[in-house]
């Protein structure tokens, strides 16, 4: 008994792969960061990020405040000008993307934990986790905005529904990839080891087999942050996602896109910042890819 | 084959029967109670209990649930309760609109697909190469609602040189009705063609190594010759599978581009359905829409597996 536990301290401190390689400005992470992609990739991102959450201390207008001026060219008062009812559009803008960081931030960390999960189910059960790559497949080959509009059906539309629906189209993404990286640890030595040590098995799936693959699902948020985004903007397009007056880049686009005549901005600015949005954690994806999957 | 067929087929069945518990459960978890949004603020309770008896919603839920399947299967879809007509009209109505958008969205993207992918592994300019790789990395940003404003701003409103959405009939006003087609048929095309690009130019970059390249070049066919009549065929297996998955993906695009570009389509009358709670019709349509991206699926692993035999026979790589 003595024996097994030593053995098994030893076996639960030696991780495969060195912590210093990973963590620290000087390990892969920090590598992909200083990367020229990932520098700019993350760059952009943290720019969106501050300016959505810094610039309304210096604006003067809410982004429920109205006017009297309606679809206003853009003036030193309104940078940006006003909507049909006289808001000032850089509030709503920002306010909008706050709405899609807020909804991104909540849904997609959910998604990679639960999904993580789910997808190692298979090392307790193989009975279990087959199902689950199997209801994975069929969630991946739905595609995402009709999986939205079921959501929408059975939760009223607004931001619950579209992290709800975010949730359920990005964590087949982790499912799926824990549950293949699962089957590249198992035939592995380590499992074996533990196996003889009569480990029970929750505690060599959550301790030995999740820090070996966790690499694989942190590189994977960076691109699932972005399909994200555009979840919550087609939901809202359509009118199902995120409801008037709230702001979000989606529902902007589709308020905005009658207007793009008189009012370009309006529809233009919003999609801009979605393309920003997307390209910046596109970069970053690639950059993780290679420095840490050294893909 | 047939055993391999028989497999994916009973599999495709059993998930969608699955599928089809969930979408009418869903409806069931529904807020708000179908009959008394359809009778109105100021019905009385016996107005709602008998519109509650007509549309069924009286009965047990696996009662409701196995007489709308023997519905489905008799292709009695029943009333949409908020249009006042046949379910199946309004979709027969609604069809045509929808599959020329998918079917031009199809094409585009795998013609696109595959003359970018062809030229990304065979170009011999790196200049050529960037720009396709860049041009992937971009439209891959470019979800249908994103790409499909910026073709509307571009071509509809400040050059005016193609209509900003609608649709015509195809049969007494072609030219119109292509011409409609040609925004979102594009903008839905758009997120798919470089992925396909991708997987053939990787595909095509390992199958030229091999020897039957090398014989063709000794028996001195030319180099088009070889990439079109040789590699392009054996590189084909990733990216045929792909384009069964994006082919059912863009009746998701297609709800959002009818949006976008105001087309009377499936997609707009699902939208509909929902916003009205006319659950009857959304439910079928909901069903329909993951029905076709299942078939699309189950299509490709067909073609694919009618082309290599180690996928039918079930070999691991």
């Amino acid at each position: 008994m003595t024996t097994s536990v030593t053995a098994g301290a030893v076996l639960d401190d030696q991780r495969p792969d060195d912590r210093r390689a990973r963590g620290g400005i000087r390990g892969r992470y920090g590598q992909a960061l200083r990367s020229g992609k990932g520098a700019a990739g993350l760059g952009l991102v943290l720019l969106i990020v501050l300016i959505a959450v810094l610039a309304p201390l210096f604006l003067p207008y809410g982004e429920y405040e109205q006017g009297p001026d309606a679809l206003l060219a853009p003036t030193g008062h309104h940078l940006l000008g006003t909507d049909e009812v006289g808001r000032d559009l850089l509030a709503r803008l920002l306010a909008g993307t706050r709405v899609d960081l807020v909804v991104t931030l909540i849904a997609v960390p959910i998604s990679a934990a639960v999904g993580t999960l789910l997808g190692l189910l298979g090392m307790l059960s193989r009975w279990v986790g087959a199902l689950f790559q199997r209801i994975f497949d069929v969630l991946l080959g739905v595609p995402a905005v009709i999986l939205g509009v079921g959501v929408a059906i059975a939760v009223t539309p607004g931001m619950e529904s579209v992290i709800i629906a975010i949730v359920l189209v990005t964590m087949p993404v982790f499912g799926r990839q824990a549950g293949s990286a699962l089957a590249g640890q198992l035939p592995l030595d380590y499992v074996a080891a533990a196996e003889v040590l009569g480990f029970p098995r929750r505690r060599v799936m959550m301790r030995h087999v999740l820090p070996n693959i966790i690499d694989v699902i942190f590189v994977r948020i960076a691109v699932v942050m972005a399909q994200a985004i555009t979840v919550e903007g087609g939901l809202s397009v359509i009118g199902l996602g995120i409801q008037s007056p709230q702001p979000s880049l989606g529902s902007m686009i589709k308020d905005g896109s009658a207007y793009l005549l008189s009012v370009p901005l309006y529809a233009l600015m919003p999609v801009a910042v979605v393309v920003l949005l997307v390209v910046g954690y596109t970069m970053l994806s690639d950059a993780l890819n290679q420095a840490v999957l050294r893909k | 084959m047939t055993r391999y067929v028989l497999r994916r087929l009973v599999g495709a069945i059993a998930v969608l029967f699955v599928v089809s518990i969930v979408v009418f459960s869903l409806l069931r978890l529904a807020p708000g109670d179908p009959a008394s949004v359809l009778a109105g603020p100021d019905a009385t309770p016996n107005v709602v209990a008998a519109i509650r008896h007509e549309l069924g919603l009286d009965r047990s839920p696996f009662l409701q649930y196995f007489s709308w399947l023997g519905d489905l299967f008799t292709g009695n879809l029943g009333m949409s309760y908020t249009i006042h007509r046949p379910i199946s009209e309004l979709i027969g109505q609604r069809f045509g609109s929808t599959l020329q958008l998918t079917v031009a969205a199809a094409i585009l993207m795998v013609v696109f697909g595959v003359l970018m992918g062809v030229m990304l592994a065979t170009s011999r300019f790196r200049v050529v190469r960037q720009v396709i790789d860049w041009l992937a990395t971009v439209s891959l940003a470019l979800p249908p609602f994103v790409s499909g404003v910026i073709l509307i701003f571009v071509f509809a409103v400040v050059w005016g040189v193609l209509p900003s959405g609608g649709d015509a009939s195809m049969i007494t006003d072609t030219g119109d009705a292509l011409r409609r087609l040609i925004l979102p048929s594009v903008a839905m095309a758009l997120p798919g063609a470089p992925v396909i690009a991708r997987l053939l130019a990787t595909e095509m970059r390992r199958s030229r190594d091999q020897e039957f390249v090398l014989t063709a070049m000794a028996k001195g066919a030319s180099l088009r010759w070889i990439t079109w009549r040789h590699v392009v065929p054996n590189s084909l297996g990733p990216a045929v599978i792909e384009v069964g998955i994006r082919i059912g993906h863009l009746l998701g695009g297609a709800v959002v581009a009818e949006a976008i570009f105001a087309r009377a389509g499936l997609g707009s009358l699902l939208v509909q359905s929902v916003e009205t709670r006319d659950y009857l019709l959304a439910q079928v349509l909901l069903l329909l829409a993951i029905a076709a991206a299942i078939i699309a699926q189950l299509a490709a692993e067909l073609v694919i597996a009618t082309v290599d035999p180690r996928i039918r026979l079930g070999a691991k790589e």
